[in-house]
């Protein structure tokens, strides 16, 4: 470990550094502002679920990082360091404790900064701290390893180029003996469409289901719309690692496919950061404006089935359902009404949890989380609030609208043997599309080209 | 989208595309000390390559800062891989380490009989290095090297993203002022 | 009145008072100069909120214990809060009454107020220098700041609470105590958490532009 002159490791040093460039007033305000009142105390998931521990506190998790900031940039920490509690970082060894509790000990679902009387928002500072870990190569190694896929493969789950295009003419494939319809396409890259398509890669990898079902979806409403053969990756780890850098390269991505093809609205499929980040972090991130709209394919959804450019039928999803809030839709971004209405549309026993919108408790699998392998034993005890939560519902099914969220349910759900399944709207919403006249006319059509083919 | 520039016997280019999918003589690859070729470029190197290369490289290694390795590259389009362990996350003197690195690189490239290769902007992305610096070091190292005559015939730079390529482009034109 | 408690309620509070508006001064330059985050992101939200009205909603907040779950779930915890910032209030206002309209504290329903509010606040002043040295999360977030500070506001209340009647009949200490308390204060304050009331404006606008912008505020809830 080398060292500066002050004894400090090299990386400590840059640590420092790097927070004096990273800070803005809003996070200052936030650092300077805290009055240690203990209210956030009881807000936080990794508290409720570990009685008794006062270190999963979100103010004593704050201080970790706002004693630096006390020490090094704030001048009572600079006169009067020991009575406010300010400190600094020596030692690598001190940095890897650092990361232990920003990434270990909150997925930065930001219940605390509701909850705060002075509207300190530790989310926020939480992450710069990430970043500033991640700027000196200290993270988590699954941390390392999604974003370094995201960097240099362009998606967080390392698809290849050649396996998304084929994935997609797979689902293609599906789309067209399901909808009795050869010339049912999953376009790639047609330029001037009204809408472009971009998906979490997990669609890819581990759910092509959600692919298939948002092209049915697309196919019924008659959609002008593509899919990009490049930026089509809507996640950004750069939310969860506090990498503004990539953060901005991977909003660039989406941004620049989306331009190149002259799309008239970006699609942002269901997933809670991958929205947050593509449509309200990223221009930030990437010190862009943005010339054309957005939207999230819930809002999508529900203006089809308004508009009357698709039919449901929602005795085709039986069973009780419930709604979970992704932390970032619903605190970071306000989507909470549109889901609700969308799903009250395609089931017909719905039943909130509670607390619920920007107040329900978060996945425990948000931030990053579910990357982290070393945390998950803390990340699983720490869901015992999440899983009385959806207990308590009484249902057989949580619905939500975020891809990390169905990972982080799921996992709970069977530590806790909850036996609850878990979907999303849009699988919902495929499975109550009312297709029958559709395939009929299809077939009719089939049928008659079949006779002219034969006739010639 | 590419660029280009004649350099005595041989040309620098700059190009926006995937490293791993260019057909060229060699690639480089910013590798790990150990030697192990994790995600990003190196799942795709494990993916398109196949498992030979990773074979290859239990016998090489670890490298110490600026050091590289030459492996061929499998299944992949382009025949050989150079793995160049470049400077990491804000390490001390991280410029002096990336020119080192590079001019390893193209001697470890010229003793093979590489004559094609592509570079990343060293050090950008996940490692840190800030794209504008990336940018200027690897192009100017890359023409100095060139300038004082080689054996190798193209060099590419390639930019992962618009963002990256945007960035090249503005160094490689430079060059031309400092000619002139 | 003896020239010291002159002196004290005086003069002494106005160089406190201005050295205090000083620090205020430097404090408030030194955190505007920090840059401010830009917001590019187009709106989000159902359309009915925007970054003014979420603004508002969020500085007000303080006032809508049933908008925050941490006030709307401990409704004794934020009646204390409130009588205890009253307590403030009344105590601050004594130390500019008692020199510039001593005329007022002639009101027996005047003196009995700022009694029932330095009381009440001194009392919940003790609860909670209780609870922070018992309760092991408020310990473990308590700075030597945080306590000194609640058991200086403590003892200032119980001073407020004996100089309210303004009467130096029975001697001069309990007046001189609460100045010299005060003007400790005032000089103190820019440099404690005590000061944080000059960044709520900031902090709570700041959020509520954010969150207003976001669809996030006002908070939309389906209750229980």
């Amino acid at each position: 470990m080398s060292t500066t002159t002050n004894g400090r490791s090299y990386k400590a040093q840059k640590v420092i550094d790097r927070m004096g460039q990273k800070l803005t007033r809003q996070m200052v305000g936030s650092l300077a502002a805290c009055v240690h009142c203990g209210q956030c105390t009881d807000s936080c998931h990794y508290v409720l679920s570990n009685p008794g521990d006062p270190t999963f506190a979100p103010a004593y998790k704050a201080d970790r990082i706002r004693k630096l900031f006390k020490k090094h940039y704030d001048w009572t920490g600079k006169v009067f360091p020991k009575w406010v509690k300010a400190g600094t970082v020596q030692t690598d060894e001190d940095l890897e404790e650092l990361k232990d509790i920003v990434f270990g000990k909150c997925t930065n679902c930001r219940r605390c900064t509701i909850n705060c009387p002075m509207g300190v928002d530790l989310a926020t500072f939480n992450r710069m701290a990430r970043g500033l870990l991640c700027h000196v190569g200290i993270m988590p190694e699954g941390v390392e390893y999604v974003a370094k896929e995201q960097w240099e493969i362009g998606n967080q789950m390392g698809v290849l180029k050649e396996d998304y295009i084929e994935t997609i003419e797979w689902q293609e494939e599906e789309l067209q003996d399901e909808m009795e319809d050869p010339n049912a396409r999953i376009p790639v890259d047609k330029v001037n469409s009204e809408i472009v398509y971009v998906i979490n890669p997990r669609e890819i990898k581990h759910d092509p289901r959600s692919v298939l079902d948002a092209a049915k979806i697309f196919y019924m409403a008659g959609a002008d719309y593509t899919m990009p053969s490049e930026g089509w990756d809507m996640t950004n780890f750069g939310l969860f690692n506090g990498d503004d850098e990539l953060g901005g390269a991977v909003a660039g991505r989406v941004y620049d496919k989306v331009e190149e093809l002259n799309g008239k609205k970006l699609v942002i499929s269901e997933c809670g950061h991958g929205y947050r980040s593509t449509r309200c972090e990223g221009p930030n991130w990437a010190k862009k404006d943005i010339a054309f709209d957005s939207e999230s394919s819930v809002i999508t959804m529900l203006k089809y089935i308004k508009e009357g450019k698709i039919k449901v039928d929602k005795t085709k999803n039986p069973g009780s359902y419930t709604f979970h809030d992704s932390c970032n839709n619903a605190r970071s971004c306000g989507l909470t009404e549109e889901p609700r209405e969308l799903l009250s549309l395609v089931v017909d026993d719905f039943r909130e949890m509670y607390p619920n919108r920007a107040e329900n408790y978060c996945c425990t699998g948000g931030g990053g989380a579910m990357s982290m392998a070393e945390y998950r034993p803390s990340r699983l005890k720490s869901a015992k609030v999440k899983a009385d939560q959806l207990s308590a519902t009484g249902t057989k099914t949580v619905v939500t609208s975020c891809h990390n969220c169905v990972d982080g349910l799921t996992d709970l759900i069977g530590h806790y043997k909850l036996g609850m399944d878990v979907t999303q709207l849009v699988n919902l919403v495929a499975n109550a599309l009312v297709v029958d006249e559709k395939i009929e006319e299809n077939r009719k059509i089939h049928s008659a080209e079949t006779s002219a083919t034969a006739a010639q | 989208m590419s660029e280009k520039k004649q350099i005595n016997n041989s040309t620098l280019g700059v190009i926006k595309a995937d490293i791993t999918a260019t057909e060229i003589d060699a690639f480089v690859f910013y590798a790990r000390n150990d030697l192990k070729l994790g995600s990003g470029f190196g799942n795709a190197i494990a993916l398109r390559g196949g498992p030979s290369i990773r074979k290859e490289l239990e016998n090489l290694g670890p490298l110490n800062v600026t050091e590289v390795v030459v492996t061929t590259a499998g299944t992949m389009k382009a025949k050989n891989i150079i793995h160049a362990c470049g400077p990491k996350f804000q390490e001390e003197n991280i410029e002096e380490k990336l020119k080192t690195t590079i001019q390893n690189v193209l001697k470890a490239a010229e003793a093979n009989g590489i004559e094609s290769i592509a570079f990343p902007p060293m050090g950008a992305g996940f490692y840190g290095v800030p794209i504008d610096l990336s940018a200027k070091i690897t192009i100017d190292s890359i023409a100095d090297y060139l300038a004082k005559g080689s054996e190798i015939k193209d060099v590419v730079v390639c930019g992962n993203d618009t963002r990256e390529y945007k960035a090249l482009v503005p160094k490689l034109q430079d060059l031309n002022k400092k000619a002139a | 009145m003896s020239n010291l408690l002159h002196f004290s309620s005086h003069t002494l509070q106005e160089i406190a008072l201005v050295f205090m508006a000083t620090v205020y001064f430097m404090r408030v330059r030194w955190f505007l100069k920090w840059p401010l985050a830009k917001e590019r992101q187009p709106a989000t939200g159902m359309g009915d909120t925007n970054p003014k009205k979420g603004a508002r909603y969020s500085v007000g907040k303080i006032a809508m214990p049933w908008a925050m779950e941490s006030s709307r779930n401990k409704p004794l915890m934020y009646a204390q809060f409130v009588i205890f910032h009253l307590g403030v209030v009344a105590a601050i206002g004594l130390s500019f009454i008692i020199p510039y309209g001593p005329g007022l504290l002639k009101s027996a329903g005047l003196v009995s107020l700022i009694q029932l509010l330095t009381g009440a606040a001194c009392i919940i002043g003790v609860f909670r220098i209780i609870r922070r040295i018992t309760n092991p999360y408020m310990r473990a977030i308590s700075s030597p700041d945080d306590h000194f500070s609640l058991v200086l506001l403590t003892g200032w209340f119980a001073f407020a609470f004996m100089a309210a009647p303004n009467n130096i009949s029975s001697g001069e200490g309990v007046m001189l105590a609460y100045f010299m308390l005060t003007a400790f204060f005032l000089v103190y304050v820019p440099f404690s958490k005590i000061s944080h009331y000059l960044y709520y404006p900031f902090t709570r606008t700041y959020l509520g532009r954010h969150f207003g912008r976001r669809g996030v505020y006002p908070l939309k809830r389906t209750p229980a």
